[in-house]
């Protein structure tokens, strides 16, 4: 069958690389928009700690506080204080923060854990929370 | 030729996706600029704090918002050696004059001590002191220690006539209980004055939700299951209202196997035993709101059930047997999303 367009073989493989690379960059693109989100860590109103969270990422941030030490036990994509040295302990009770708008808080320590997404926005399932 | 057209063809269409997308990016970036969005976490009142305003002027809103709030805590705290309070509270029977906002608040907070019959008491100072609660020093006292703290005490003992206000001597006043909802108030009036079009105002756990969430849509605001704080007991959709909760789950402590919350019942001296983990009031008015949760847990299920019905106060009572009751003007407002509450029957 003869080509009308007169196009050469190299040239179907040539538009199936940008067609298969353009989806490539979209679907990285849409994951970024729309999966990934980061715990941050706020100590007296400057992030500390940015983590990627991941399913398999496991981790803990012992750090200096405006009173105390304290904790941040990270297990996949979610984070809580733990073993706070802090005087009222009110933080380690907030127990778990996992969704994007989450945010845990150590008063003593002025220190505010929370859980956002890629571009620092916690638009989440719900807009607040109140206590 | 004709290959080298559909090459042509090829690199319009690809061109002209891009710029498309590109122009919508640009379309959403100008109305980014028409409508900026405004975040700031900060730490006021003991507490931390979150305004995320929107509007062309939200930036300047939000940092005249953080500006009031720590001039307002600065005149009411009664921790702060020159507050107004402080001097309020060390002038031993004298009369003082404070300033108009300090005495506004303060006469807020003795109208709804009156309404609520003293469930809510701003003089409840002495106790706090005494139990500590929410600190490491949080203890159980003597009972001739909780009476004697309890001697101060009464909303009745304080005088306003103004400005100028006198205390009996030894009466100590505490904000605390409606301070936050006072200051939400107000931030409110600030965000107007810059045409803010819509804002989430987070005060310690206080919440107003101010406009809408764009186009008619609701703001949804969860309230916190008491026993599991990670976790929501429900959603309301909500717009330009205020929603505050009062808890026993925040700040408590345990002593052989009993819960002393820090809201105390001003007729006992006792942290207040109640059948309600938590009362949330839906008011356009922060203030009142503020000072009827706390009021409403003291009172428990059933008086606060006749008084939400008696004063047209829309509110979520969540019961220590997992029951939940909700007032008719919010019931289709509400979502219970926890499995472990039921509806009251």
């Amino acid at each position: 069958m003869k080509n009308k367009l007169g196009l050469r073989p190299g040239d179907f493989l040539l538009f199936a690389l940008i067609l298969l690379g353009a989806c490539a960059i979209w679907i990285r693109f849409a994951m970024l928009q729309t999966d990934q989100v980061y715990g941050e860590i706020w100590q007296d109103g400057e992030c500390v700690q940015r983590i990627e969270l991941a399913d398999s990422y496991r981790n803990t941030f012992t750090l200096d506080g405006d009173s105390t030490e304290y904790t941040i036990e990270v297990d996949g994509k979610r984070m809580r204080f733990v073993d706070s040295q802090c005087p009222d302990h009110t933080c380690e009770r907030t127990g778990w923060i996992s969704r994007v708008g989450d945010t845990a808080v150590c008063l003593p320590n002025r220190v505010l854990i929370k859980i956002v997404r890629a571009d620092g926005s916690s638009d989440g399932e719900v807009d607040a929370t109140v206590r | 030729m004709k290959r080298s057209l559909f090459w042509l063809i090829l690199a319009v269409t690809g061109a002209m996706l891009l710029l498309g997308g590109c122009g919508a990016k640009e379309q959403a970036a100008q109305e980014t600029a028409s409508e900026q969005q405004a975040s700031q976490d900060f730490y006021a009142m003991d507490t931390v704090m979150n305004i995320t305003a929107y509007g062309e002027k939200a930036d300047e809103a939000v940092q005249e918002c953080v500006q009031y709030i720590n001039e307002l805590e600065a005149a009411i705290s009664r921790t702060q050696e020159n507050s107004e309070i402080s001097q309020l509270n060390d002038a031993d029977g004298e009369a003082v004059e404070l300033s108009e906002q300090t005495a506004d608040i303060l006469h807020d907070a003795l109208e709804i001590a009156q309404k609520t019959e003293g469930k809510f008491d701003p003089t409840v100072a002495s106790l706090s002191d005494l139990w500590q609660i929410g600190t490491e020093d949080a203890h159980l006292p003597e009972e001739k220690e909780i009476q004697d703290a309890l001697e101060p005490v009464g909303y009745t003992k304080v005088t306003q006539d103004g400005t100028s206000v006198t205390m009996e001597p030894g009466t100590r006043i505490d904000l605390g209980g409606i301070g936050k909802g006072y200051a939400a108030d107000h931030v409110v009036e600030i965000l107007e004055s810059y045409d803010v079009e819509r804002a989430i105002i987070s005060l310690g756990g206080n919440i107003y939700a101010y406009g809408s969430k764009g186009d008619g849509v609701d703001w949804k605001v969860a309230i916190t299951d008491p026993d599991h704080e990670e976790d929501y007991l429900g959603t309301l959709s909500v717009s330009d209202t205020s929603i505050v909760t009062s808890g026993d789950y925040e700040r408590y402590f345990e002593q052989d196997g009993k819960r002393y919350c820090h809201i105390f019942d001003s007729s006992t001296g006792y942290p207040a035993e109640t059948d309600l983990r938590s009362v949330t009031i839906v008011s356009p008015d922060s203030t009142t709101a503020d000072g009827y949760s706390t009021a409403l847990f003291v009172m428990g299920c059933d008086k606060a059930i006749e008084f939400c019905e008696q004063n047209d106060i829309e509110a979520v009572l969540v019961r220590d047997d997992h029951t939940v009751f909700v007032t008719d003007g919010i019931k289709d407002r509400f979502e219970l999303l926890s499995t472990e509450y039921q509806y009251e029957e």
